[in-house]
């Protein structure tokens, strides 16, 4: 009878053994959920494997966009704060005393 | 290749830092440009700062005086004292744009007050030391000048120079004018004592700066008639002194120039050539003639003692201006422009905004105020020209002074094209206006042209009808001046071109009609700029007659209404524009046919358009005719369109009209009313005149006079009373004989019979009774 047992025992094992359980972790995750605190610290910490190349090409054409973008403002702000007080034209127009350039802006703006 | 980066690590470093990024580049896209452009002058200027205190450091014995000559002294040099942006007062503005040329020194003020006080310790005793005094002494000024800390500088500058020079003795007339402004007339005097001692250069200007201090001393300790000689004769002796100098460099070779006497006034010293009988008056000599016109009226009004003002400048929301300069001009000097550094009365403000005269000849003054461009942007001060200061002996006033911010315009603004058959204008709400006015501008390439629309608005917004619009400014006219031809499209057609450019501004009142603030202003920056006060109205389109005008081809234009007129007599443009064009041309050819021609269309044309204006043409036009019933007939016709209430000169005229026609009690109702509505006091001189009609005597008369000054004649506010006084002394030789003439011409006048009283007042020997009449007549 043991002996009986015995092999039909070693024939299931024989016949199962290409197959593993793997569920484990499904199946606590299903009897056991974890904390919400615990899955975004997982998240928080999970690591990300990201290409350097195509990054490194985004980051190069984001900076050189930024810099052609800011350059002239900058450029013309230092030459600005150092010329205009020697330049600058008052105007008297509606009644108003205007910076010639203050004032023509303004127009620009609404003038059809 | 990969990198490996846990989720926190990429949020923290670099997802966070790129949000943040982009929501400032989004939300301000100006912060960048804005924030930085001051940041970047302010870092500029601090690093100008320590650069130049650095180089001072550096350089030690003369090396070091020279640098500060060179770089502290010279460059606040090349700008007077008491020398701003801005100059604004209620009869004057003025505006300085040079100013944005003058190199700003980035030094902090107290940098400059330690560098000033150690050149005058230490640097060679010159004109430079001189010129750091009056530099070191305006500072005190502005920081408060605690426990006369100037004062002090001035006496201890004194010790470095030779106790003869002309330097030590303008030092000290310097220190004796303080001491005056301050009240420290004893002090004062005993400085004034010290001063006096012969000098070898700018002998002349010296002396009449003594005399012209001693005069105002002598008057503040109750000498007005002692003061009013001193003034005549040293007045005499500067003309004399440099009519001699000018003979002098006439007659003399070039080799004299180097001796060219340096003048009092830091403003003058390098520029300004010695003033002889061709080079006009010297600012001196202006000096002395404004406190003689000044001491002559209050000698002759009986004035004996001085006066105080006081007072604080802020902004309405309370902040002090510092370093603000504050001038009290005496009614006299209103003319000109503010002097550099030579007002009788100047004061620059503290940290507090405090300003204080002491010493202050009775009489009619105005304050006026020098602001930087950064001060004035974006505020205003509503001073108007009718708001004296009535300054008698002894008296202590208190005059605060507070900036308003400007009212900002709604709509229409901004080139805005309307088309209907009104405007709607709508202005920010003023809080504590109780009312509100608008005027407008029309400009077009010939010009511009401004009128008043509409008094007296309640509410934050009007809406005004096209064709009132088109009636504004009644029949005025502006033109370049070469006859008829010349006069302005803008004037004649106004808001019926379509194509011209209109702007508009808002005054707002308070319960008493003082302006409270204004649309009006200086607007330097982005943030003052506001709304642009311009529109365009295009309800109608012009008619040929009125391209003529637009084309300046007047009388073409003229014969072209008559025509349009003449085909549709209800054609009220037509009507109107031919009108005005007869009456520009009137007022050029002064032909009388032309203005009872158009007077007799002008019947026609209120009929046809009632407008206010046009009643009161034809009121006016009546009244210099007599024609009493034509005149009440279109002045009631001016009140019913007016609201029943007449406007002050409305008023003042009727009042007039009525004492001609013998009513002469309704006449002096109506001016005793106009005298509180209207402050020009424009018709004073009728009013007093009825009032002697009706039997009152001169000291209730001069009373009259005293308190509704007229401000328009070379005796300015004391014109009336001192013709009165002149009258009561003229009375009490002979007051039967007097009383009987004074009826008698007063009751020509009432009569009408202005050219028989005109041609009396010039025979015969002057009086003052004929000069009395010959004002009278001279009113309206």
């Amino acid at each position: 009878m043991d002996r009986e047992r015995e092999a039909i025992r070693r024939q299931l094992e024989e016949e199962l053994h290409p197959l593993t359980f793997t569920g484990h972790a499904r199946v606590l995750r299903q009897t056991h959920p974890p904390a919400l605190r615990a899955r975004l610290s997982a998240f928080w910490n999970k690591e990300l494997e990201i290409p350097l190349g195509p990054l490194g090409v985004a980051a190069a054409i984001l900076v050189t966009g930024a810099v052609l973008f800011y350059a002239p403002h900058i450029g013309t702000k230092e030459q600005q704060s150092v010329q205009m007080p020697r330049q600058r034209e008052l105007i008297e127009s509606g009644g108003n005393t205007y910076w010639k350039d203050v004032y023509e802006q303004a127009v620009k703006q609404h003038e059809h | 290749m990969n990198i490996r980066i846990k989720v926190k690590h990429l949020v923290l470093f670099v997802l966070l830092p790129l949000s943040l990024l982009s929501v400032l580049a989004i939300v301000r896209p100006s912060f960048g440009a804005k924030e930085s452009a001051e940041a970047l002058t302010r870092a500029a200027s601090a690093a100008a700062r320590a650069e130049l205190l650095q180089k001072l450091d550096a350089s030690t014995g003369s090396a070091r005086m020279e640098l500060i000559r060179k770089e502290v002294i010279d460059p606040a040099n090349a700008v007077p004292a008491y020398w701003f942006n801005v100059y604004a007062g209620g009869s004057m503005s003025q505006v300085n744009p040079a100013g944005t040329e003058a190199e700003v020194s980035p030094l902090l003020p107290e940098d400059r007050i330690k560098l000033l006080e150690e050149y005058i310790r230490n640097g060679s005793a010159d004109i430079w030391l001189r010129n750091a005094v009056k530099q070191l002494v305006y500072e005190y000024d502005v920081r408060g000048n605690k426990d006369n800390e100037a004062d002090k500088a001035i006496a201890a500058a004194l010790k470095r120079f030779s106790s003869n020079s002309s330097a030590a003795r303008e030092l000290t007339l310097i220190r004796a004018e303080r001491a005056l402004n301050a009240g420290k007339f004893k002090e004062a005097e005993e400085l004034l004592r010290q001063s006096e001692f012969p000098v070898q250069y700018n002998a002349a200007e010296l002396d009449a700066k003594t005399a012209w201090l001693k005069g105002r001393l002598l008057f503040a300790q109750g000498k007005g008639s002692e003061a009013l000689r001193l003034v005549n004769s040293a007045l005499e002796k500067y003309r004399k002194d440099w009519a001699d100098i000018e003979a002098e460099y006439q007659t003399a070779d070039s080799s004299l120039q180097g001796e060219n006497p340096p003048a009092t006034g830091p403003g003058s010293s390098q520029d300004r050539k010695p003033a002889g009988p061709e080079h006009g008056v010297s600012s001196t000599e202006e000096q002395l003639i404004s406190l003689q016109t000044r001491l002559q009226t209050a000698v002759a009004m009986g004035f004996n003692g001085p006066a105080t003002i006081t007072g604080t400048l802020t902004k309405s929301d309370g902040t002090p201006v510092a370093r603000a300069g504050i001038f009290l001009r005496a009614e006299s000097d209103l003319y000109h422009s503010v002097y550099y550094d030579s007002e009788p009365y100047q004061i620059v403000t503290d940290d507090e905004g405090h300003f204080q005269f002491s010493g202050v000849i009775p009489g009619f003054y105005q304050i006026q105020l020098g602001l930087s461009f950064e001060q004035i942007d974006g505020w205003t001060w509503p001073a108007q020209s009718d708001d004296w200061i009535e300054v008698k002996p002894g008296d202590q006033l208190t005059e605060n002074i507070m900036l308003q911010p400007l009212l900002e315009l709604k709509s229409p603004v901004n080139s805005q094209v309307l088309t209907g058959s009104a405007v709607k204008f709508k202005w920010e709400a003023v809080k504590e206006a109780s009312y509100y006015s608008l005027s407008t501008t029309v400009i077009d390439g010939g010009g511009s042209f401004s009128t008043v629309v509409r008094q007296r608005i309640a509410d934050n917004q009007v809406t005004i009808p096209a064709d009132e619009l088109y009636n504004s400014g009644g029949f005025s006219t502006g033109s370049s001046g070469e006859g008829w031809q010349s006069v302005y499209p803008s004037s004649l057609l106004g808001f019926a071109n379509p194509d011209s450019r209109l702007s508009w501004s808002i005054d707002a009142y308070d319960g008493q009609g003082h302006v409270i603030t204004r649309s009006n202003g200086y607007r330097l920056n982005e943030e003052t700029v506001g709304n642009l006060p311009f529109f365009y109205l295009k309800s109608r389109t012009l008619t040929a007659a009125d391209q003529l005008v637009v084309d300046r081809k007047l009388e073409q234009a003229l014969e072209a209404y008559r025509r349009d007129y003449d085909a549709n007599p209800q054609d009220a443009h037509a009507l109107k524009m031919l009108i005005h064009l007869m009456l520009a041309k009137y007022s050029d050819t002064k032909d009388a046919g032309l203005e009872d021609e158009a007077m007799a269309l002008l019947r026609k044309l209120v009929e046809l358009r009632p407008d206010v204006n046009y009643a009161f043409s034809l009121a006016d036009y009546y009244y210099d005719r007599s024609d009493w019933e034509n005149y009440s007939k279109y002045y009631a016709q001016y009140l019913k369109l007016n609201g029943e209430e007449p406007n002050v000169y409305g008023r003042s005229l009727n009042a007039t009209a009525l004492m001609l026609q013998g009513r002469l009690d309704e006449a002096r109702e109506q001016l005793a009313i106009s005298m509180k509505e209207d402050p020009s006091h424009r018709f004073v001189g009728s009013y007093l005149a009825a009032e002697l009609a009706a039997g009152q005597p001169l000291s209730s008369v001069l009373k009259l006079a005293e308190r509704y000054p007229e401000h328009m004649f070379s005796q300015g506010g004391y014109t009336w009373p001192l013709l009165i006084l002149k009258l009561q002394a003229e009375r009490a030789g002979q007051p039967e004989a007097f009383d009987q003439l004074l009826s008698e011409k007063l009751a020509a006048y009432v009569k009408g019979q202005h050219e028989a009283l005109e041609q009396w007042t010039r025979e015969g020997n002057p009086s003052a009774l004929k000069a009395f009449i010959q004002a009278v007549l001279e009113v309206g």
